[in-house]
């Protein structure tokens, strides 16, 4: 094509080349700038997971197919209603593969959440403190024919079909984790909540909404028990002080408009306390940029001559236990 | 007119709106299904354990809620092709509540035959990959024992059909499927993290295809669009284990209670009102269970129709 010459244009076509020049050029440059990059964090997503899963496999595992891929856009096709709650905790990738070890049929799935928080979070909302915990990656737990676990970016779901399953699960576990590398603490902000009365493997991190409340999130939980009775602790992440005081102010109108709420001098100059029906009894303050809410929802026995003693776990979280919060 | 035949106009009147209630699936035979019960739920007292014993209780379970309905004689009749539609939409095996118990699908397979049916054709629209889901639920080897096709669905034979839903105005829908003339609905009673429970209404998304995930968008509305669509000519309602947790998917064991009951009848609103009890919720808590009776597709008063309930082993 060097050196070859352009036929003449007629008026038609300098119409098309300045329609090329003045909107096609500038659009396709966007969408260099644009698709390319999304496209490539997938890709190093996706390259990222495939390594997780390479030859040699545990156990002699024979991999059945090449591992799937699914993105928030298709994950409904792997898992229908199940995929909402990923794609609400943000996930990025998934990586899907079915291996087999002798008669025992492996299926892996690894949700390449995008970080610690949001993996940890996807991991918690589905755990209950009552399952059959292991000590594997941050936190797992087992059951006959399932091996759940999450560390770091990554939650990982393992299902097992067949005679000696769940020793086959248990090897692609430790192999999985020994592949994920070192990232086996918890997100911070929770290892800085008071430990003391914490109910284990309560955890949870919750982007949205915590308790269906938008001013609340994200916000990191922790169930609390004192005396059999169950309390929550939550931690609202806000953007700075001022807004999270504006958020311990929604908190307080959301209150009056549906049950109670006023000051609390005693807990500290600031802070409120309130109830109402169905949420029960709270108090709550600023600490920084964080919004620290108690909540004990059992209020069937909501008095006023048993206030003080029900609002005792709640007061336990002033001082110098959330001390160092704001750190985190 | 005399009082004896306006009494008897008004009493066809009423069986042909009852049988239209029950929708293009029931047909003419349906002026029969108006006369029994609308509700049955059969329950059995204690939990038996292990495979054999659990499969002996489902069959007899199913047995018997059909039965406190009129017996399949009632839905089917001879030269029927019938559609069963359990949830085969997960790799699981049965102990993981992910999917219909098989021991209900083979009994209601056989029941069919027994009242006629020409063909008996078991399938649903997998989430998982179905050849897994068919093979992993126990499914397809009971239902094919008992003489029922079973087979996956194919991409191709899912056509556009017009619903005039509030959410679906049109959307494809498994040809094969409108092609039957009885359809029964069976669906296990189930947690589902969006709309907090999977039942009978719920479990017709398993007829469609396309980009199903657009539902979630507006559940609700178009769980309703589907049922009013459909309208299954029985719904019987596995609940011998129920996922009280993580659903859909589901898979820990610890998740799974034993609620030893199947219910079957000819209102879906009701008979997924009562599978939400059986969950903890208040029917009224289910978004699609409180539309379906807003649209009068049934009653949420479960207990209005005075189910039979019946006590087994």
């Amino acid at each position: 094509m060097r050196g070859r010459s352009l036929p003449k244009r007629d008026a038609g076509v300098g119409t098309m080349h300045r329609f090329v020049s003045s909107f096609l050029v500038p659009f396709v440059v966007f969408c260099g700038l644009t698709a390319p990059r999304s496209l490539s964090a997938q890709d190093a997503n996706r390259d990222a997971l495939r390594l997780l899963v390479a030859e040699p496999l545990p156990e002699g595992s024979i991999g059945q197919s090449p591992a799937s891929f699914y993105s928030p856009d298709n994950l409904y096709e792997y898992m229908d209603g199940g995929a909402d709650i990923f794609v609400l905790y943000g996930v990025k990738t998934m990586l899907h593969l079915e291996a087999k070890v002798g008669t025992v049929d492996v299926t892996v799935d690894i949700f390449d959440m995008g970080s610690p928080n949001a993996a940890f979070g996807m991991y918690a909302a589905e755990r209950s403190p009552e399952y059959d915990f292991i000590a594997m990656g941050v936190e797992g737990y087992r059951n006959k024919g399932i091996l759940n676990f999450v560390q770091g970016r990554y939650y990982i779901k393992l299902a097992g079909f067949g005679d000696g399953a769940d020793a086959v699960l248990e090897s692609w576990g430790k192999s999985l984790s020994a592949r994920m590398g070192s990232d086996t603490a918890l997100p911070e902000m929770l290892s800085h909540l008071p430990s003391h009365h914490r109910k284990p493997h309560s955890e949870q991190y919750i982007p949205n909404e915590p308790l269906g409340h938008s001013f609340l999130g994200p916000a990191y939980v922790a169930s609390y028990e004192f005396n059999g009775q169950e309390s929550k602790l939550i931690v609202t992440v806000a953007e700075n002080e001022s807004n999270a005081r504006e958020r311990l102010k929604q908190l307080g109108d959301h209150f009056s408009k549906t049950g109670e709420c006023a000051a609390a001098p005693d807990i500290e100059a600031g802070a409120i306390r309130g109830k109402n029906s169905f949420e029960g009894t709270f108090v709550a303050k600023v600490q920084g940029h964080l919004l620290l809410l108690g909540l004990e929802s059992d209020c069937r026995q909501s008095t006023s001559s048993s206030r003080s003693s029900r609002e005792s776990p709640l007061m336990l979280w002033r001082g110098e236990r959330l001390s160092d919060l704001e750190d985190a | 007119m005399n009082d004896g035949s306006r009494r008897e106009f008004l009493k066809a009147c009423a069986l042909i709106g009852a049988a239209m209630k029950l929708g293009p699936f029931a047909g003419q035979e349906a002026l029969a299904a108006t006369t029994g019960p609308a509700l049955s739920i059969a329950h059995f007292r204690s939990s038996p354990v292990g495979a054999d014993a659990i499969a002996a209780e489902a069959r007899r379970l199913t047995q018997e809620a059909v039965t406190g309905l009129g017996g399949m004689g009632r839905f089917v009749s001879k030269g029927d092709v019938v559609w069963i539609k359990p949830n085969i939409g997960w790799n699981r095996v049965p102990e993981q509540a992910a999917t219909t118990n098989p021991d209900v699908v083979a009994t209601l397979v056989s029941l069919s035959y027994q009242a006629g049916a020409r063909r008996v054709i078991v399938s649903d629209n997998s989430c998982n990959p179905s050849v897994a889901c068919f093979a992993r639920s126990g499914i397809q080897q009971a239902a094919q024992k008992a003489g029922a096709e079973c087979f996956t669905m194919e991409d191709r034979k899912f056509r556009k059909t017009s619903l005039n839903g509030k959410a679906l105005p049109a959307w494809k829908l498994y040809g094969d499927v409108l092609g039957v003339n009885k359809f029964i609905n069976v669906p296990i009673v189930k947690h589902h993290g969006l709309c907090k429970a999977t039942l009978g209404m719920k479990n017709l998304m398993g007829v469609a295809g396309g980009q199903r995930n657009r539902f979630h968008q507006d559940l609700t509305n178009t769980l309703v669009d589907l049922a009013t669509f459909i309208r299954p000519t029985l719904v019987v309602m596995d609940a011998i284990r129920v996922l009280t947790a993580n659903g859909p998917v589901g898979g820990n064991l610890a998740d799974v209670k034993r609620k030893d009951t199947v219910a079957a009848g000819t209102d879906q609103v009701a008979i997924d009102a009562f599978g939400a009890t059986l969950l903890g919720y208040k029917p009224q808590e289910i978004g699609y269970v409180m539309e379906g009776h807003a649209r009068r597709l049934g009653t949420v008063d479960f207990e209005s129709l005075k189910p039979r309930r019946i006590e087994v082993g």
